[in-house]
């Protein structure tokens, strides 16, 4: 009965596997199925043209306007099963770019990914290579966004980009060894299962400073206008990743398990950097050792490394389950895990009176500890094909130290996309519509530009890595969508309760109610002196399926949804503007299939920004009242092909409109009007899509 | 009797040549053997196949030791995945193309890293003519002529633990190479039959391989070569009454002087600021070859055979000189034109039936008269050249600088990474903040393995003696195989089985000198002399006592030794030399349960390599020692899926300069083959 329910729990605790229950695997029906001997080839095939148009006052004149992406790309999907329980699989992709005619190197073929997989006696299952695995919302998990009646016309797109990087379904991509056991069993006790993976998440690399790779830009920490950068990519020692995951059902109604996660940083393993004494003596002798400086090969002059353990908790009961009312909804779930950081070493690099370079290494440093809790309520009941009506209620309390990047780090992290070379993926041009809705697999910048060289790189905001305590301590998120959570439900420094109604009538009216309020648990991390933030969220969507209330034969879906989020506290002395946040955004969507293989797709998405901001001018920090109102409008035409082949066309216009109203300096300095800004910028967005799968 | 069947790419591709013929596109004549049906019903088969393997792989290797260079990572870790996928693509039933191409992921990925590469490593077009009698073959193959023709030598070692020879065999086959086949690339024609009228058979194999282009890149990244380098070998048999066989094999390798000038930039050679001038070496090698069978002659268990082979060389090198420094005209100006010959000869006596039978014994008996001016590129090239494998980055101190002869027969690896300037640099410390231009988005594959397929010149073999790349513990005696230079002697081996292979034991000897003195670092030294002599002994105890599960023990002792007097020249004066290295190898495998088996292996190696710690005039000879040994767990899940665990440690111990270094080897495999 509980599995049955599985879909209904939020936690989702009972799902296991790459994105299916241990049921399907264990069907013995599905099994023979999936057990065929022999090459399977599937995929798909996507050829997209994608045109945007800068303009406005923000744009800069002298740089490209304009940014158009071609190509044909054929993702090929083979699984090959030699024996029943056991097989390989891998997906290639070939892109061709439509514009490079000579340039063979554009011409990609890659493998994304690779994996052995198998099922030994349906019970215990392994993955080896590229899996996705998902425990808990405080072990393992990978946060997503939660937009309300998001408009189809934009989720597809986001789907697709999500898809992309093989996110989805909470799942974390990990590569390395996985394992899955269940049993069935006759007793009170139903189903035992134990879960293992050993994975490396990180490995000692060197990359180009001034490469791509080590200058992916996120959000602007230290208010000086711009996207401060983020390393997602280099690394200075290998990184592991172990956890052991236990669960047992009772009556088939009641779940209790236990996991327990160590990451762990290969000291052995970090390789500082090793100079010749040639070219040491050489710098030296010209004076310029200041080009010498630095640790490691990444060119930090601090190493941390540290070993984290998480150990977590959890349980729930589907009371439904029990009372065998298939129609009511009556379940509990809570967890609590607790992280703990130890063997904290760290290397330092400097140099003495004499400019001699020495290392300062530091052992058995303190780590943190934190603990964080998360409970979940849900109720509600549905009659058939009539109504249904459900609250869920989610209750959190979470300590500033709690750390674990398994379940943290996030899935979106903001990024420039469409017109990069025009502001040199800089903040300036920045909108969360295009970090959202935008991305580009192979970009190749038409001019020599700072931070990039004339060599592709991709362009997105979905992130499937995992992220380092520094990263995770840094990582504010796009306010617009992730104020509230930015890391999703292991969010740390936070505790509150949000809620949701979901209800609808005869299949066809849907509504959703949604009220968050939520508080920092301790203050001035951010900002040194301040009292702890509250957020509140509270807004709602309904959307109507109008063939299905007046009995059409042609679907017309409607939605509408608006949600408003703050995060407020008490100003400080030295804070000229308003430290508090707002946001607001709003969606509209229309779907409608007109004829057979026709639909029109259309949505509107806004946000009204207010926040704080301060621009470093001329050795001053001056600070700014900001507003901020971002649209982003398209329509389209699709033409289905077959069922799983279609044809897009769509236009659209993203706006961006930014006015900063002076407030005064740290020195508290009075307000100078002068020193008001505004800025505008808009998007002409042009597609046409063919999608194909097989 | 291995305890259960590992596949490979290469004994896969073997397995498959026996039965289709013309899997590999291998020189030589085609099958005779019973499976014939089969291989014609899977040639008349058309389409594409898929077929290779899968791995997952984790390997941690620590490095510990008072020798070890603080501050330096000492741990070095591999995990990856990687698919080969072998497709194999038969429009009828006598052509077919085929390709052989990796997929390798590390784990972890990066973020917004570029494309993962598909590597191609094979790829050919082959196919049978004349009712199946003349083979073809377009792109990759492997080709053997004879020892002193067309031949890749490796090292070879008596009773090999299994545990060890496995990964020797993965290192090896990531270049092909095994049953000393040299892989090449251009066009390979075969023919053979041997039932013509007159009780008459032929056989024949023409190669034609080119083994060297010019890029005209100066960056090492994109080097290949400063010369266009062509090849064109082939052999030719015939055979009488099955008893007698004539031969005549020719390899010629010549250096194209205006297509190599064609793609360097000339007036950047006539500069000589870039680079060097190229030297171009011709080496013209003709072979003529007598085999007596007395198959025809004695009956019974009784056999005897007489191969001998007589070679004859012509090498010559020139190099590019600026006659007109005005026009930039350059002409090539011969440096060297050296003749030499070669002989072998090996008489092979036996009874019995090798693994078959209560007793068979085997006796090998070779000459061999090679001169110090023969050269045979195709035949001399080594495949084995030791480097430092794991824990490579780190420095060691002492005389060998980390390398250990163990590290580098059994170790390889293969990692997929972006290309930065590091990878990128030409510097050999890790100076680089230069930036090349990447941006981090290109990966490409980075290989450390010390086999290699290249063909060698004479002057890059004279460097790599001269500067101590070979490594004596391995390549003492025949550096470059049986063609080795300035070699003669003779070479006795000894083979016997009792109980129908239970109990299988070898000996081997070898008294072999230098025929003319050697030119050691400018002096005239004197002619050396090299002893071998050792033998192995390997047990089957499951067929002695008819276990049902598989259990195999076996030991092997082998010593080198080269020996040469003290002598004077140009007013030095330079010690005798005793060189000595012994190895030791002993194996236990044993199937314990059902699909479990369990490896065990050790290996010890004991010289007196010479210590240069006051110069090269003085010898001082060391006190090393190389051992390793490594316990394995292997789990058969089904046919062709495996799981391996296991564990090792290998060790470098060297007295005289009190050298110590110590790698803890932990290796978790997953392997399937389809």
């Amino acid at each position: 009965m509980v599995l049955k329910h599985a879909s209904l729990l939020s936690l989702a605790l009972l799902t296991a596997g790459f994105s299916e229950t241990l049921t399907d695997r264990m069907d013995l029906a599905v099994e023979k199925m999936a057990s065929k001997h022999g090459v399977e080839i599937g995929g798909g095939i996507n050829s997209e043209y994608f045109n945007s148009d800068l303009s406005g006052s923000a744009a800069s004149d002298s740089l490209y306007t304009y940014e158009t992406t071609q190509f044909t790309s054929f993702d090929m999907d083979m699984s090959y099963r030699p024996y029943d329980f056991v097989g390989a699989r891998a997906i290639l992709r070939f892109h061709q770019d439509w514009q490079t005619f000579f340039a063979t190197r554009s011409r990609i073929v890659g493998a994304r990914w690779l994996s052995m997989d198998g099922n030994i006696a349906k019970m215990l299952s392994f993955n080896a290579g590229d899996f996705k695995q998902k425990y808990t919302p405080l072990t393992l998990w990978a946060p997503e966004l939660d937009l309300v009646y998001e408009p189809e016309i934009f989720s597809s797109a986001r789907t697709r980009l999500m898809d992309d990087q093989f996110l989805g379904d909470n799942n974390r991509l990990l590569q390395g060894l996985n394992l899955n056991f269940a049993k069935r069993i006759n007793s009170p006790v139903t189903e035992i299962r134990a879960d293992a993976i050993g994975s490396r998440i990180r490995r000692a690399e060197f990359l180009d400073a001034n490469g791509w790779q080590a200058l992916r830009f996120t959000n602007d920490r230290d208010g000086d206008g711009k996207l401060d950068p983020v390393s997602l990519a280099t690394a200075d020692m290998d990184r592991y990743f172990m956890t052991g995951n236990a669960e047992a059902l009772l009556w088939d109604n009641i779940v209790v398990g236990g996991t327990y996660q160590a990451l762990i940083d290969d000291r052995d393993n970090f390789q500082p950097a090793v100079f010749s004494k040639n070219l040491q003596d050489g710098i030296i002798a010209t004076g310029n050792q200041a080009y010498l400086d630095g640790l490691s090969l990444n060119g930090g002059t601090s190493v941390v490394a540290s070993d984290l353990r998480i150990i977590a908790a959890h349980g729930g009961v589907d009371g439904a389950g029990f009372l065998g009312n298939s129609n009511l909804v009556l379940e509990a779930l809570g967890e609590y895990a607790s992280s703990s950081q130890s063997n904290v070493n760290a290397w330092h690099f400097r140099r003495d009176s004499t400019s001699k370079i020495l290392f300062d290494y530091q052992n058995d440093l303190p780590g943190k500890d934190g603990t964080a809790l998360n409970l979940q309520l849900g109720a509600g009941y549905a009659s058939e094909g009539k109504f249904a009506v459900k609250l869920d209620a989610d209750y959190l309390n979470n300590s500033e130290d709690f750390e674990n990047p398994l379940a943290q780090s996030p899935t979106f992290v903001a990024s420039r996309i469409m017109n990069t070379e025009n502001d040199l993926a800089g903040g300036r041009l920045y909108s969360t519509f295009d970090a959202l809705n935008n991305g580009v697999y192979k970009f190749t910048p038409g001019n020599k530009a700072a931070g990039y060289q004339l060599a592709p790189f991709s362009k997105t905001s979905y992130n499937n890595g995992v992220f380092t305590s520094q990263e995770i301590s840094g990582f504010s998120g796009d306010p617009v969508v992730q104020l509230m959570l930015p890391m999703g439900m292991a969010t740390p420094n936070r505790t509150g309760f949000k809620t949701r109604l979901t209800g609808e009538i005869r299949s066809a009216y849907h509504a959703i109610v949604d009220f968050a309020s939520m508080k920092e648990v301790k203050s001035g991390l951010d900002t040194a002196g301040a009292e702890a933030a509250t957020f509140t969220q509270m807004g709602g969507g309904v959307m109507l399926e109008l063939d299905k209330a007046f009995d059409w034969t042609t679907p017309l879906d409607l939605s509408a949804s608006y949600v408003q989020t703050k995060a407020e506290r008490a100003s400080l002395a030295r804070e000229a503007a308003s430290p508090n946040i707002e946001v607001a955004l709003m969606q509209f969507g229309l779907t409608y299939r007109f004829f057979t293989k026709w639909r029109i797709l259309g949505g509107y998405q806004q946000a009204d920004v207010k926040s704080p901001q301060t621009l470093v001018q001329a050795g001053v920090r001056n600070q700014f009242d900001m507003k901020e109102k971002q649209t982003h409008f398209r329509l389209g035409v699709e033409y289905s092909l077959s069922k799983k082949a279609s044809f897009l066309v769509s236009g659209g216009l993203l706006t961006v409109d930014r006015d900063g109203t002076h407030r005064g300096t740290d020195a508290a300095a009075a307000p100078n009007p002068a020193l008001d800004s505004h800025s505008d910028f808009s998007q002409t967005l042009t597609q046409a899509l063919v999608k194909v799968r097989f | 009797m291995t305890a259960s069947v590992r596949p490979s790419i290469v004994r896969t591709s073997l397995t498959a040549l026996a039965l289709l013929g013309s899997a590999w596109a291998e020189s030589g004549v085609t099958a005779r053997d019973p499976k014939e049906t089969i291989q014609r019903l899977e040639q008349e088969q058309t389409g594409v196949s898929l077929t290779g393997k899968a791995i997952s792989n984790y390997e941690r290797a620590a490095l510990s030791g008072d020798s070890v260079r603080m501050g330096q990572p000492t741990v070095e870790n591999a995990a990856f995945t990687q698919a080969e996928v072998d497709l194999v693509a038969r429009p009828s039933a006598h052509t077919q193309g085929r390709l052989l191409f990796r997929v390798h992921q590390d784990w972890s990925n990066y973020y917004e890293e570029g494309p993962n590469p598909l590597t191609a490593r094979w790829f050919d077009f082959n196919g049978d003519l004349l009712d199946g009698h003349l083979h073809y073959a377009v792109g990759d193959y492997r080709a053997k002529h004879s020892p002193l023709t067309l031949n890749a030598p490796a090292p070879e070692l008596i009773y090999e633990p299994e545990i060890f020879a496995q990964t020797r065999q993965t290192a090896m086959e990531e270049f092909f190479l095994g049953e000393n086949r040299l892989p090449l690339q251009g066009l390979n024609v075969a023919y053979g039959r041997d039932s013509l009228p007159g009780n008459l058979g032929v056989e024949s194999d023409v190669a034609v391989a080119r083994l060297r282009t010019v890029t005209g890149s100066t960056s090492w990244l994109h080097w290949t070569d400063d010369v266009e380098k062509l090849a064109l070998t082939s052999s030719w048999k015939l055979q009488v009454l099955k008893a007698v066989r004539f031969g005549f094999a020719q390899s010629y390798i010549y250096d194209d002087v205006a297509a190599s000038r064609s793609k360097n930039n000339a007036r950047a050679l006539a500069s000589e600021k870039l680079m060097p001038m190229p030297l171009y070496e011709d080496d013209n090698v003709n072979a003529f070859s007598l085999d007596l069978d007395g198959a025809r002659i004695l009956s019974g268990p009784f056999s005897v055979s007489l191969e001998t082979e007589y070679a004859m060389s012509n090498y010559r090198s020139s190099q590019d000189t600026l006659v007109d420094t005005v026009d930039f005209v350059l002409q090539d100006k011969e440096v060297a034109n050296l003749d030499g010959t070669a002989l072998r000869s090996v008489l092979k006596a036996g009874y019995g039936k090798s693994g078959a039978g209560p007793f068979s014994i085997g006796l090998q008996v070779g000459y061999l008269k090679n001169e110090k001016n023969f050269v045979s590129d195709l035949a001399q090239s080594p495949t084995f050249l030791g480097r430092r494998i794991l824990n490579s980055r780190t420095e060691v101190g002492g005389p060998s600088g980390g390398y250990n002869t163990l590290d580098a027969l059994y170790n390889h690896r293969y990692t997929v990474d972006p290309i930065t300037s590091l990878s990128n640099s030409e510097q050999a410390y890790v100076d680089a903040k230069y930036y090349n231009g990447t941006n981090d988005w290109y990966r490409a594959p980075f290989l450390k393995n010390s086999y290699n397929f290249y063909t060698t010149t004479k002057s890059e073999r004279d460097a790599l003696a001269a500067t101590g790349a070979l490594d004596p513990h391995v390549q003492l005696i025949f550096p470059f195989g049986a063609a080795t230079p300035n070699r003669t002697g003779v070479t006795l081996d000894l083979n016997a089985g009792a109980l129908s292979g239970a109990v299988e034991v070898s000996a081997v000897y070898a008294g072999v000198k230098e025929v003319e003195a050697e030119q050691i670092d400018s002096l005239t030294a004197v002619p050396a002399d090299y002893t071998r002599m050792g033998g192995g002994l390997k047990v089957n105890i499951d067929k002695l006592a008819a276990l049902a599960k598989p259990l195999v023990v076996s030991g092997s002792y082998l010593q080198d030794g080269r020996k040469r007097a003290a002598f004077t020249s140009r007013g030095v004066a330079v010690d005798a030399e005793d060189f000595k290295t012994a190895m030791i190898n002993a194996d236990v495998h044993a199937g314990i349960w059902k699909g479990l088996s369990l490896m065990a292996g050790y290996q010890s190696i004991q010289s007196n390599p010479r210590i240069d710690s006051l110069g090269a005039r003085t010898v001082h000879p060391g006190d090393l020692r190389q051992d390793q040994w490594a316990l394995g767990l292997e789990c058969q899940i089904t046919h062709g899926a495996f799981v391996t665990a296991q564990y090792g440690r290998m060790d470098f111990d060297e007295a005289v300069t009190g050298t110590k270094f110590s790698q803890d080897i932990t290796s978790l495999t997953l392997l399937i083959a389809y």
